[in-house]
């Protein structure tokens, strides 16, 4: 195992870190301002993932993919926010899970009657389908399209929350939400755009991941295990967090892989689980009482 | 009471009475034949859970739901894959509740591994149609099952010994973390080595790897002192690993797999990624029998879709039952006779000539090695090579 | 009125311990199970209803009693007088050492360290093939034995309802008594306890190894009533099914957890056998729950038993 061998490894720990953060987002934007744990994030993922492939298959063109599907699941979760997860926000964190969950249900069992069981994977975009000689090994041009994606996608949404206006309304919620509701912001509004989007964050997840993931039933349970990993890892509710978790769960994930593969299935939660010993707010979040 | 009701009445009489008579003279019709099919509907595993079913409808279909004079009758019950536990409660639906006369199904290897002993126990025949615990068949064998599928040993051992004659002598393995991968890669071990050939390193991963890449460049450096790489994966896996064995550009490197992971459900989404690899398996669509031209063109026509490995075992398993009930007249109430006859039972399927090993009371294979071939714009498997006669071992000491 | 309560149980156990003299087999062996989850929910309802603590690697203790159980009875002998207490032991056990590491930790972060914790023993128990089975898990676990006789499916039956009557009636105990009431206060107000001079550390703790015992008792039961324990009794969506049961049924009862075991078992049991959309349905449920029935099932109980107090009772006493 040479440097060249593990730079390719740093690669593909960053590629995998990226897909990891652009699952993952959604969710910690959603708990963040809303304080609302949501089950059905992978189901969404899930959802946005076959709608892509669905734009795919009739156009042939993955861009296209990459612009609706994220579009229509947002509209999807905003319906649902404003008839069934409105109603509970007094309510405990217990009440959302079990109905975050029931969701996750209804969504998965949706989109097997509508896409079958089949699994399926979205064609890679023809421009990004070749690959480049490293270390012996090709390395696909589509995974560096996805790390440039996601580091891109991360300043966005850093620019996004600390240098818009409605960046400020969401900011002013989370700190406090009577003050923010004394101050004339609709809260309510601004709830269900902050859930729409979250839900669009997953679609497209979905969508760039898919070329490297996939979509099949049962992916909805794996992905939101990964998408809270990367969250509480980072710190529950932080931006930043995220996406430094996700960093740090694909390059462990990956490395470890490569170096000790029978401890592959213990990898990404013990190194949850030491963050979470050491700084049990994670890594960025804000300490809790 | 008016005239006319009386007439009624009369009327009615005279036809209770004729059919009376008409039903004193032929015997009791013989009550319906119930067949408990214990399938996955919902999870990972729903897709084969929905091939076996249709297969198996289509062949009842063709035979108007009847055999030997009894009408056959469908009770579904989802196996509920990975939870082991909903299968065995309900495998006791189907004895305790249905009253079924006999069971079928059963994808998970796990799921059959928990209901070896429920089968004994409850006396109930139960034939197997895709699950390939090894010791379903060998030391947990009872005289109620019998599998049509095949064990996880016959595949993995008949491709060992033929990949170490055409392939080369050293072999890198590359499975899935539980205990179908295990099994597959010691069946394959079993022959390989035999047969001069040298496993020079295990690399596993677990059951739902998103991403392949740390994984193929361990294969990638391994193949330095290694001909070949013998590979089991199978759903959503065998997708993400064939397309990416591409997209890292391991595109010729010799491989050959479990002909799971390129069947031909998988093959449509891989696509051309898939080209150039070897695998072994007991059926592929393009078999030349009549009987599966027939057996394609009808689940292509009424299903538009090529039938993968998993609808020919569910049909082959069909005819099985139906062949079973003609051969004992539809009279089963001498389960000791209808085991013995079921034991014998041979016919020409998709797959080839079907039969039994009556030791075991598990499926004589025959393993067809083929590749994956470019033809025109189409991407197809070619039959290459036919291993016949492989007989799972039974008790081994 | 306590005594009424009293004779309203021991009506409800009668029925129940008679249910296989009328009732079907597949009936009987629906409802072992359904207690067998009971107890686990109730173990789990310990930490949620009365301690406040959520944990989501709960079925790490409930597979680790299974395991052992299932060993011993392999190898060593079929005693339930054995399997029991080792099961229990080893899963209090497990339990002692996980909380010594979680209690570091409150809230979100407890429950996934739970969950890593669980996840972690899912990974152990595919991998340490030899003692675990692997991925298939231990199979070919013999039934119990006791006062001489081999327990068949109907007598499990009563053993399960049994021990469930007995955790039921240990924990009311146990809760109502002075350590109860301090494991509500801590949920309640953890920092008033600690300035009281209350160790919370030290009642957190045992609470935590008193439900990770009692979800023993569950898994022992799981694997001698099934006959094999695999990695799927680990997995978190056990214990994910766990916090469901007690969701439903309601937390702050210890009745509840039953009645969310019977709806996750025996009504998705029922469901499934009649239609392949059954994760709609109990989808719908579960969302329909949460919208309409506030403190699960029981609290849906004592909303309708109030609507109907105040329909009967005058006007003026209830304004």
């Amino acid at each position: 195992m040479d440097l060249s061998f593990l730079s390719l490894q740093f690669l593909n720990g960053m590629a995998f870190a990226m897909t990891l953060f652009l699952v993952a987002v959604g969710l910690t934007l959603i708990f963040g301002l809303m304080d609302v744990l949501n089950l059905a994030h992978g189901a969404f993922y899930l959802v946005g993932a076959y709608i892509g492939l669905t734009v795919l298959k009739v156009t042939g063109n993955f861009w296209l993919a990459l612009i609706i599907a994220p579009n229509a699941v947002a509209a999807l979760g905003y319906l649902v926010e404003v008839l069934v997860i409105r109603p509970v926000y007094a309510r405990g964190h217990l009440d959302q899970v079990l109905l975050t969950l029931g969701l996750a249900y209804i969504l998965a069992d949706l989109a097997r009657g509508i896409w079958g069981a089949q699994e399926e994977a979205l064609a890679t975009p023809v421009l990004l389908a070749g690959s480049v000689a490293m270390a012996g090994l090709r390395f696909p041009l589509y995974r560096f399209f996805v790390i440039a994606f996601g580091i891109a996608a991360a300043v966005a949404l850093w620019v996004l929350i600390e240098r818009t206006r409605w960046g400020a309304m969401i900011r002013a919620g989370v700190s406090n939400r009577t003050m923010a509701r004394n101050l004339g912001i609709d809260i309510g509004k601004v709830f269900a755009h902050t859930f729409a989007f979250g839900c669009g964050l997953a679609a497209l997840g979905g969508v760039v991941a898919g070329p490297i993931i996939g979509v099949a039933p049962g992916l909805d349970a794996e992905i939101l295990m990964l998408a809270l990993i990367v969250v509480v890892t980072g710190g529950l509710g932080s931006l930043p967090g995220s996406f430094w978790g996700s960093i740090l769960i694909g390059q462990a994930d990956t490395f470890g892989k490569t170096l000790f593969p029978q401890f592959s299935l213990f990898l990404i939660f013990g190194v949850m689980a030491l963050v979470l010993l050491y700084r049990p707010s994670g890594l960025l979040g804000k300490p809790q009482l | 009471m008016s005239y006319r009701f009386r007439w009624l009445s009369a009327l009615l009489m005279a036809v209770v009475l004729v059919g009376l008579a008409a039903s004193a003279g032929r015997p009791a019709p013989m009550p319906d034949y119930k067949l408990g099919v214990l399938l996955p509907y919902s999870g990972v595993f729903a897709r084969l859970g929905e091939s076996m079913t249709q297969a198996t409808e289509m062949y009842f279909d063709s035979i108007g739901w009847t055999a030997g004079g009894r009408k056959i009758t469908l009770i579904k019950e989802d196996e509920g894959v990975p939870a082991t536990d909903v299968a065995v409660r309900k495998f006791r639906k189907f004895v305790e509740q249905d009253r079924v006369d006999m069971i079928t199904g059963v994808v998970s290897s796990g799921s059959l591994a928990a209901l070896v002993d429920p089968i004994r126990e409850a006396k109930t025949i139960t034939v197997i149609s895709n699950a390939g615990f090894d010791g379903a068949t060998r030391e947990k064998k009872s005289p109620w099952l019998f599998r049509t599928s095949f064990s996880n040993w016959q595949i993995g051992a008949a491709q060992g010994e033929w990949a170490a004659k055409n392939l080369g002598k050293r072999a890198v393995t590359l499975h899935a973390d539980y205990q179908v991968g295990y099994d597959n890669v010691k069946a394959f071990a079993d022959t390989f080595e035999p047969a001069g050939g040298r496993i020079v390193e295990k690399i596993f991963y677990p059951l739902g790897t998103p991403d392949f890449a740390p994984y193929l460049a361990r294969v990638k450096l391994a193949m330095q002192n290694a001909d070949v790489v013998y590979c089991f994966a199978a759903g959503a896996d065998a997708v993400r690993l064939v397309r990416q064995w591409r997209d890292f550009g391991l595109t010729g490197t010799p491989i050959t797999c479990n002909g799971f992971m390129i069947g031909d459900d998988i093959l449509p989404v891989v696509g051309d990624a898939a080209v150039g690899m070897k695998g072994a398996l007991a059926y592929i669509s393009t078999l030349g029998y009549p009987e599966n031209r027939k057996f394609v063109a009808e689940f292509k026509q009424k299903f538009n879709r090529t039938p993968d490995v998993y609808a020919a075992q569910a049909y082959e398993t069909a005819i099985f039952i139906a062949e079973a009930l003609k051969k004992v007249n539809g009279d089963t109430h001498d389960q000791k006779h209808l085991m013995d006859v079921m034991k014998t039972i041979t016919f020409k399927g998709p797959r080839g000539t079907f039969k039994l090993d009556p030791q075991t009371q598990n499926i004589i294979l025959t393993v067809y090695i083929f590749e994956i071939v470019q033809e025109g714009s189409s991407v197809v498997p070619r039959v290459s090579k036919v291993l016949t006669n492989w007989k799972d071992p039974g008790v081994t000491k | 009125m306590k005594n009424a309560g009293s004779a309203a149980a021991a009506f409800a156990i009668a029925m129940l311990a008679l249910l296989p003299l009328w009732a079907p087999r597949y009936i009987i062996s629906l409802a072992a199970e359904v207690f067998i989850f009971g107890i686990a929910a109730l173990s789990l309802n310990v930490l949620l209803g009365y301690t406040g603590l959520v944990s989501m690697g709960h079925a790490a203790f409930f597979a680790t009693g299974g395991y052992a159980a299932g060993l011993i009875a392999k190898s060593v002998s079929t005693s339930f007088w054995l399997t029991l207490p080792m099961g229990i032991l080893a899963a209090g056990v497990l339990a002692l050492v996980v909380v010594l590491f979680a209690l570091r930790t409150a809230a979100v972060t407890f429950l996934m360290i739970t969950l890593a914790v669980g996840q972690m023993l899912y990974a152990l128990a595919i991998r340490w093939r030899p003692v675990t089975g692997g991925s298939d898990g231990l199979i070919g676990i013999p039934r119990p034995t006791g006062f001489g006789i081999e327990m068949d499916g109907t007598r499990m039956y009563w053993v399960a309802l049994a021990l469930f009557v007995a955790v039921l009636w240990l924990l009311r105990r146990i809760l109502a008594a002075p350590f109860g009431r301090t494991l509500v206060g801590i949920r309640e107000n953890e920092g008033r306890l600690q300035a009281l001079g209350c160790n919370v550390r030290a009642y957190k703790l045992a609470s935590f190894v008193l439900a990770g015992a009692v979800a023993g008792i569950a898994g022992v039961l799981f694997a001698h009533f099934n006959g094999f324990v695999s990695p799927s009794e680990v997995h978190w969506q056990r214990s994910g099914q766990l916090l469901i049961m007690i969701i439903i049924g309601g937390v702050d009862s210890l009745i509840g957890p039953l009645l969310g075991a019977f709806v996750v078992v025996a009504i998705q049991d029922l469901v499934s056998s009649y239609t392949m959309r059954w994760m709609t349905i109990m989808g719908l449920l579960f969302v329909g729950f949460v919208l309409v029935a506030r403190g699960g099932l029981v609290g849906l109980w004592h909303a309708f038993v109030r609507g109907v107090a105040v329909r009967v009772r005058p006007r003026s006493e209830v304004t």
